[in-house]
């Protein structure tokens, strides 16, 4: 019974036009994104051809191999960005970019042991880094910032967004149709009564992970068509072509464990699956406490602000261990997206922060939705347009 | 079986309903009174959409709220506002109303095909809902009440906006579904329940004032109703309606002596109904 | 009519959420361009100098005014050379005059060679030249070295034109279309040889234009969050009929329109107040004579009106982008069913406008200005703002005229 009015409740979330045309210019929006940056595709093309004919590793071998194939546009290009490249994790020590942040923000006392501590346990994952030879990769050669950044900090950011936003206003809808359509009276009274909500939930959120997937499918779909990167896809995501700027800081890119490119992209997109969800359970929580759609939504766009604020409160004021307090909350997840299961600078303190921030926040807004659920078992329905 | 128990409903200051207490049984019940005297307040509070701020509402003797789903699956109701989708067809919206009655499927479809014949909406089953007339929105809703075959059927101005036409094949309809289950409908415009309701629960300033029969009811005017022309009214004399004879306008008044030229009539329920919740004292 | 349709869009909810937002906003994305403005001690001198050239100068540095600038350059590292006397750490390694700290300060930078022991010390030379620099930027010195620098570089500007001329404009930089357009611009502003000789520094024009782009997208951003719900809201508790069946009829979209764009107006003026007026606490106003096209690497502009001119321009193009927004704004919310159908339109719409924002008025009627890079055309940006209001303009015509004869099905 429950899977049926699941059911009519994706029907009706499914039945507003809007959703489908958004989803479409989601799409249409990310295709400019991809198709806007096409600069260097030849130079790709020719990188993946090398990868796939002498592999990816730089080296010495690789030098050698590289040298012997035979004349083409970019080869001159490639072996002046490749010849005699060395492992840069080799001693390399992640203490001494918490030394910086610390001297440079001045950063103390307990923010300043938790950065410490930190850097100090991503120690062993850069020693594991060197040991995988994960900076020789050649990744795209000296195309890799540049498509890294496309695919990761532009794309993937892009996606995200367009799915938190979707969730949450499909949440609202959830919750406020009933009053749209005049419709209460007769849905609250009925046997299932005013625990349709949880159908409401979950449908709702279904909607949410429907039009994320389907975003996400065809923008990475559009992504590898463009740019085919083919061996490419198995390439380091530490390699030394890709830096990230960390709070002022270009670094090289320090993850907890070695990503290749297909796999830290699955891991991103399968976390923000998850971080869809959170802005789900804020939109759903915004509309059970307002009652309205709009008033929802502005509530929702409060407590955004509201965090930005508070970041560049505690930031500007130097209250850094407050700062890195509000890094666990839910915006900067998608603020962090380029960085995620890195160390991610001075704003986080333990591995694997955002997968943290995101469970927590799954947890508390399951028991905030829980808790208003409960209050609405309890409240007066009283019909009035959404 | 119904059974309403010392229930107060308040807003703050303001008091909807006080000490309201009143039990049904099978059969129909006309919940009768002016506009914002508490009518759709007390009928929220049956459909669980509404809390009593004080008292209880009991099933056989057990509180509804407690109750849940197990009582309202036994409840079909027609909001005052009936609210519907747009798009659906009736057919696709008693289907959905069957799940929200948790309907078997298969049990769901044979109801939905004989209410449909029942509201005459039979031909137009499959056309959507935003192409009907304001009748047969009316009958859709009569039809999503009945649904789930309930034991308490509460219709709230049903008849409003509605032709004549519509109104006597809804009295039809009701009177027919009478039998074996507690029907309450509430509404103010008398000629509705005057011949199909067996008890009349009337309501002012928030309390209760009686719960009897038509018949009951119209005795308090017995002796005290008259048709004079139309004049000056006299100390002593109640204006309560006018109408248009043949030989011109006459009023109908109530008076303890019957004045000059005056014809006595019997009264009616509506003539009670504006006598009880007259401005003026007599 | 149109006051009781002001009172339904002036919310004082919403006008509250607009105040939080704005504060948030500004916060983010305004309040750099004015707290760090001039961005730097050395930026900072190069505002303070062309500040006092305007001063002395007027908007232009006439050849003999020029040779009274450069000769100020030698009283100001006079100057310095007292500073550094007085400084211990320049005493401690004997420097004596600016010309010795600077040859000190080069020396300092190159520490990679060393090892051991002289590389400690070549680190500690560092360190002191670091802080040397310090002191000869900051307010005890009246940031002598940035003034010192900021001079050299004009001179070193206003040489490179005075011997180029206006060929270095066409440098092979323009496309064959583009030099035949630079060629006109040329021709009407640039013709007489002293129109480089404007006094404008780079970073205000810089500065300014992205301020007010992300003013731009701010004012968007409020008139959307103040007028879309208002017409839905209508649309949604069956006022629409009322209004209709009056004696205004559908004549009543046309006082809605009006207070729409009445609040458009009311909010965009609000917003260039206070943000204009806290951006102008910034000191640019000194500037407001100059000229768009300077020696001082201003970049190419297509006209050559003063700066406070071009200021006035940048917010009349926000004013009819914000029009624009609002017509189509309008339009959606006449066309909506519900409040999410609506920010479902909104947002993409919001989205648009605010790339645009930033692009169009960044660099407006300069050569590097994005919008311009991409199509070509002289004064785009001008042009698209008028696209803007176009669209807007008509899709409001097209929710105002149709429902004349439209039925009105509920």
């Amino acid at each position: 019974m429950k899977g049926q009015l699941i059911h009519w409740e994706l029907k009706k979330l499914c039945a507003v036009p809007m959703f489908w045309i958004f989803i479409a210019l989601s799409i249409g929006f990310n295709s400019i994104l991809i198709l806007s940056d096409r600069y260097g595709s030849d130079y790709v093309s020719y990188v993946a051809q090398v990868t796939d004919e002498i592999g990816g590793q730089m080296g010495e071998v690789f030098d050698f191999e590289l040298a012997q194939l035979p004349d083409a546009q970019y080869k001159d290009v490639l072996i002046a960005s490749t010849y005699g490249a060395t492992d840069i994790f080799e001693d390399y020590r992640t203490i001494g970019i918490a030394d910086y942040y610390r001297s440079a923000f001045m950063i103390t006392g307990n923010a300043a042991e938790l950065l410490e501590r930190k850097f100090e346990s991503l120690q062993s994952s850069v020693d594991e880094l060197a040991e995988s030879g994960a900076s020789l990769s050649l990744a795209v050669g000296g195309m890799t910032q540049s498509v890294y950044e496309s695919l990761f900090h532009t794309l993937c950011r892009t996606i995200l967004a367009e799915g938190m936003i979707l969730a949450v206003l499909m949440a609202l809808y959830s919750c406020g149709c009933e009053g749209l359509f005049r419709t209460s009276s007769n849905v609250y009274s009925s046997r299932t009564g005013r625990s349709i909500q949880k159908s409401k939930l979950t449908a709702s959120a279904i909607t949410s992970l429907i039009a994320y997937a389907a975003v996400a499918s065809t923008s990475v779909g559009i992504f590898a068509l463009v740019w085919r990167l083919g061996p490419i896809w198995d390439a380091g995501m530490s390699s030394q072509f890709y830096t990230v700027n960390v709070s002022g800081v270009s670094t090289a890119f320090l993850s907890w464990t070695e990503f290749s490119v297909a796999g830290y992209l699955a891991s991103v997109l399968l976390l923000g699956v998850v971080v869809v969800l959170i802005f789900h359970l804020i939109g759903f929580a915004a509309g059970m406490l307002t009652g309205n759609m709009y008033y929802g939504f502005l509530l929702f766009f409060l407590f955004l602000a509201f965090e930005f604020g508070l970041l560049m409160l505690f930031g500007d004021t130097g209250s850094w261990l407050l700062y890195q307090l509000s890094y666990w909350t839910p915006m900067p997840l998608w603020m962090g997206l380029n960085l995620w299961f890195t160390g991610l600078g001075i704003s986080t303190i333990v591995q694997y922060q955002e997968c943290w921030t995101a469970l927590l926040w799954l947890v508390i807004l399951g028991l905030l939705i829980f808790a208003l659920y409960r209050r609405f078992m309890r409240k007066d329905v009283t019909e009035h347009a959404a | 079986m119904l059974s309403v128990e010392h229930v107060t409903k308040r807003y703050g200051n303001f008091t909807a309903l006080e000490d309201i207490n009143l039990a049904f049984e099978n059969g129909v019940y006309g919940l009768l009174a002016p506009n914002g005297a508490g009518k759709t307040t007390l009928i929220k509070m049956l459909t669980t959409l509404l809390f009593p701020t004080q008292g209880s509402i009991l099933w056989n003797g057990c509180d509804i709220l407690s109750m849940g789903g197990e009582y309202r699956g036994m409840v079909g109701y027609l909001p005052q506002e009936f609210g519907y989708y747009k798009n659906y067809s009736p057919r696709q919206f008693l289907r959905y109303v069957a799940a929200l009655q948790c309907l078997n499927r298969k049990d769901a479809e044979k109801r939905i095909d004989e209410l449909l014949d029942l509201v005459a909406l039979s031909d137009v089953k499959d056309n959507k809902m935003k192409q009907f007339s304001g009748g047969m929105i009316q009958r859709v809703g009569i039809a999503q009440a009945m649904l789930n075959d309930p034991k308490l059927l509460i219709l709230d101005e049903p008849t409003a906006g509605l032709d004549p036409k519509e109104r006597v094949r809804f009295r039809n309809l009701i009177h027919n579904l009478s039998e074996n289950r507690i029907v309450i409908l509430s509404t103010h415009i008398v000629s509705d329940i005057e011949t199909i309701a067996g008890q009349i629960i009337m309501i002012r300033n928030h309390q209760l004032y009686c719960c009897d029969t038509p018949q009951s009811i119209c005795k308090i005017l017995r002796g005290k109703l008259f048709e004079i022309p139309s004049g000056a009214l006299t100390d002593g004399e109640l204006l309560l309606s006018e109408r248009q004879g043949e030989k011109g306008p006459v009023l109908r008044i109530v008076a303890d002596t019957p004045p000059d030229g005056a014809v006595a009539v019997a009264p009616g329920l509506e003539d009670a109904f504006l006598y009880i919740y007259r401005d003026t004292e007599l | 009519m149109l006051r009781e349709e002001l009172k339904k869009i002036w919310s004082p909810w919403i006008l509250l959420v607009i105040a939080a937002l704005g504060a948030v906003f500004y916060w983010m994305f305004l309040a750099f361009s004015i707290n760090y403005f001039p961005n730097g001690p050395y930026m900072q001198a190069q505002f303070d100098v062309a500040a006092e050239m305007v001063e002395i100068y007027g908007t232009t540095l006439e050849q003999d005014e020029y040779e009274e600038f450069t000769a100020s350059l030698s009283s100001l590292v006079s100057e310095a050379d007292v500073y550094i006397q007085a400084n211990s750490l320049a005493q401690e390694y004997g420097i004596t005059s600016y010309g010795e700290y600077l040859q000190f300060d080069n020396e300092a930078d190159d520490i990679s060679d060393y090892s051991g022991d002289e590389s400690d010390l070549a680190q500690k030379r560092y360190a002191d030249a670091q802080r040397i620099s310090s002191y000869l930027i900051s307010d005890e010195t009246n940031n002598i070295d940035g003034r010192i620098v900021a001079v050299e570089l004009y001179i070193q500007q206003y040489e490179v034109w005075r011997e180029n001329g206006i060929d270095i404009l066409a440098g092979g930089r323009l496309s064959y279309s583009g030099d035949q357009e630079y060629a006109n611009a040329l021709n009407r502003f640039f013709g007489e040889e002293e129109a480089w000789r404007n006094i404008l520094p780079y970073e205000i024009t810089q500065t300014t234009s992205t301020y007010m782009g992300y003013l731009l997208v701010w004012m968007v951003l409020s008139a959307c969050i103040l007028i879309a719900p208002v017409l839905v809201k209508d649309r949604m508790r069956n006022i629409r009929p009322l209004q209709w069946s009056s004696s205004r009829g559908r004549g009543v979209l046309k006082t809605q329109f009006a207070a729409i764009m009445l609040s458009v107006l009311l909010l965009t003026t609000i917003n260039l107040v206070i943000f204009g007026g806290l951006f102008l606490t910034n000191g640019v106003r000194t500037f407001f004579e100059c000229r768009m096209f300077s020696f001082m690497m201003t970049g190419y502009s297509w006209v050559n009106w003063s700066f406070g001119l071009w200021c006035c321009v940048l917010a009349v193009i926000c004013y009819l982008v914000c029009f624009g927004v609002g017509g189509v704004i309008f339009f959606l919310s006449c066309h909506s069913g519900n409040y999410i159908s609506m920010l479902l339109k909104v947002i993409p719409i919001f989205v648009v406008c605010a790339l645009l924002a930033v692009n169009m008025l960044t660099f407006a009627f300069y050569y590097n200005n994005t919008i311009y890079q991409q199509i070509s055309i002289p004064l785009i940006e001008m042009m698209a703002a008028g696209i803007v209001l176009a669209i807007g303009t008509a899709l409001s015509a097209i929710a105002v005229i149709r429902p004349k004869r439209k039925d009105l099905l509920i």
